[in-house]
């Protein structure tokens, strides 16, 4: 199996407070890995690290995503293999669509191969608001959008940070449905945060529980 | 009272009239001071978006300068560009004191601090989200800087505005590099000093109405064009 994240001995401080300390950790092409752990536990942090979003403070010498070693100052490349869905995203000001097609756009793509990828993933994920303003949409319809936003990049590695809190139980379970084929039928990867155990039932592969920090077994 | 009542029916006989030479000096006003807000833009945005984002020493010293150089004294900016281009100035070769060109770069030191300062706030006060989001979107440097600007679009726009205000208004700088020579370097700041101090109240006062006036036009369009690319 091919190996697309594999940490070792990283650390990141927080005015000198230790605020994650993972001792080893990998994911494998084609896994989708649940972590979680209570509020606070360094989920969030980690996932950033992972995401080339910030440094670790140690270990980045033993850090390789995708089988490269990121270059902390230009990881652009890279990072473009990633895609990340936080729990509270950012709507840009624009339409739902335009929301949508961003990365794609950064990416060059042209204007119908955009619009076919958008039309693809507001299908699979039942948005029917792509005209709307993304300012005025609810929590739930922006978890959404950022979950098309991010699959639409067809990332190998897709990290999502509890992107389904904001919907009510019913949407979820079939979203998730839904999410689980469409990541792993393609070989990509997925780390998924979660404090939900169903979720990580219907999701995961492997998981892992982070307590105040650290991995624990 | 009478002499503004004067004023006013000089002001509105100037205009229905197409005064020549109010034109000449509207014109040359209007050319100058958004010359200088264009240059302000095009040096300030990308100055104050690296001292809003930027980590590094003397950050917060570069910041406090720019805060402190939105009260920059006109008349001070006046005399340095003054002496800069001097015949035996430093510039002096560049042969540009009492034209048009010295009254632009006059304003341009003036309205950058304005830019660049009320840049860095407008982006600072972005949500911190946008970055990170953008970044992982894959966004490179100038992908990045141009969402930055577009979602701080109505705080530069305002930068715009404040910016031309300050330039437009001012009178000591330009007074001092363009000498207010007439139908070559008179803007109406100048005019209205001129007119005023040879007695000539109303045409004075009609100047100073059309100045608002000009000045309200302008901001006019600006607003209309920030408050259009609201989407909230």
């Amino acid at each position: 199996m091919i190996e697309v994240i594999s940490l070792k001995s990283i650390k990141k401080t927080y005015n000198s407070a230790p605020i994650l300390e993972i001792g080893e950790m990998m994911l494998q092409a084609g896994q989708v890995l649940a972590i979680s752990g209570p509020n606070g536990a360094g989920k969030s942090t980690l996932l950033r690290i992972i995401g080339l979003l910030e440094p670790p403070d140690h270990g980045s010498d033993k850090f390789l995503i995708l089988g490269e070693q990121p270059k902390w100052n230009n990881h652009t490349s890279l990072r473009r293999r990633m895609s990340i869905v936080f729990q509270s995203p950012y709507m840009f000001n624009r339409s739902v669509y335009e929301n949508i097609a961003m990365g794609l756009r950064w990416r060059k793509l042209k204007n119908f191969e955009v619009a076919e990828r958008v039309n693809e993933v507001s299908k699979l994920l039942e948005i029917d608001f792509l005209k709307q303003s993304a300012r005025q949409i609810s929590r739930g319809q922006a978890q959404r959008t950022a979950l098309a936003r991010a699959l639409t990049l067809r990332p190998e590695i897709l990290l999502l940070d509890e992107p389904l809190s904001a919907l009510d139980a019913k949407i979820r379970a079939k979203l998730l449905a839904k999410l689980k084929p469409a990541i792993t039928e393609t070989g990509r990867s997925a780390i998924y945060v979660t404090h939900d155990e169903a979720e990580v039932r219907l999701v995961a592969d492997k998981k892992l529980t982070l307590i105040d920090g650290k991995i624990s077994h | 009272m009478e002499l503004i009542f004067k004023g006013l029916s000089r002001a509105l006989d100037m205009l229905v009239n197409a005064d020549p030479e109010l034109v000449t000096i509207l014109w040359l006003s209007l050319k100058v001071s958004v010359g200088a807000v264009v240059l302000a833009l095009a040096i300030g945005l990308p100055i104050g978006t690296w001292l809003a984002l930027g980590r590094f020493r003397g950050q917060k010293f570069l910041v406090a300068l720019a805060n402190a150089g939105m009260g920059l004294p006109p008349v001070v900016v006046g005399l340095t560009v003054a002496v800069l281009l001097w015949r035996s100035g430093p510039l002096g070769s560049w042969g540009l004191l009492y034209t048009p060109t010295a009254m632009v770069l006059a304003q341009l030191v003036i309205a950058l601090p304005i830019v660049v300062a009320l840049t860095i706030s407008a982006i600072q006060s972005l949500d911190p989200r946008i970055r990170l989001e953008a970044m992982s979107l894959g966004a490179s440097t100038i992908q990045m800087v141009s969402v930055l600007w577009r979602e701080a679009r109505l705080g530069i726009m305002a930068a715009a505005m404040a910016g031309f205000g300050g330039a437009i208004s001012e009178v000591g700088a330009v007074l001092m590099v363009g000498g207010n020579i007439r139908g070559q370097t008179r803007v109406m700041t100048t005019a209205i000093v001129t007119e005023t101090r040879m007695g000539h109240f109303d045409i004075a006062i009609a100047l100073g109405i059309l100045l608002l006036l000009l000045v309200f036009l302008a901001n006019l369009i600006l607003t209309y064009l920030q408050q259009r690319q609201r989407y909230d």
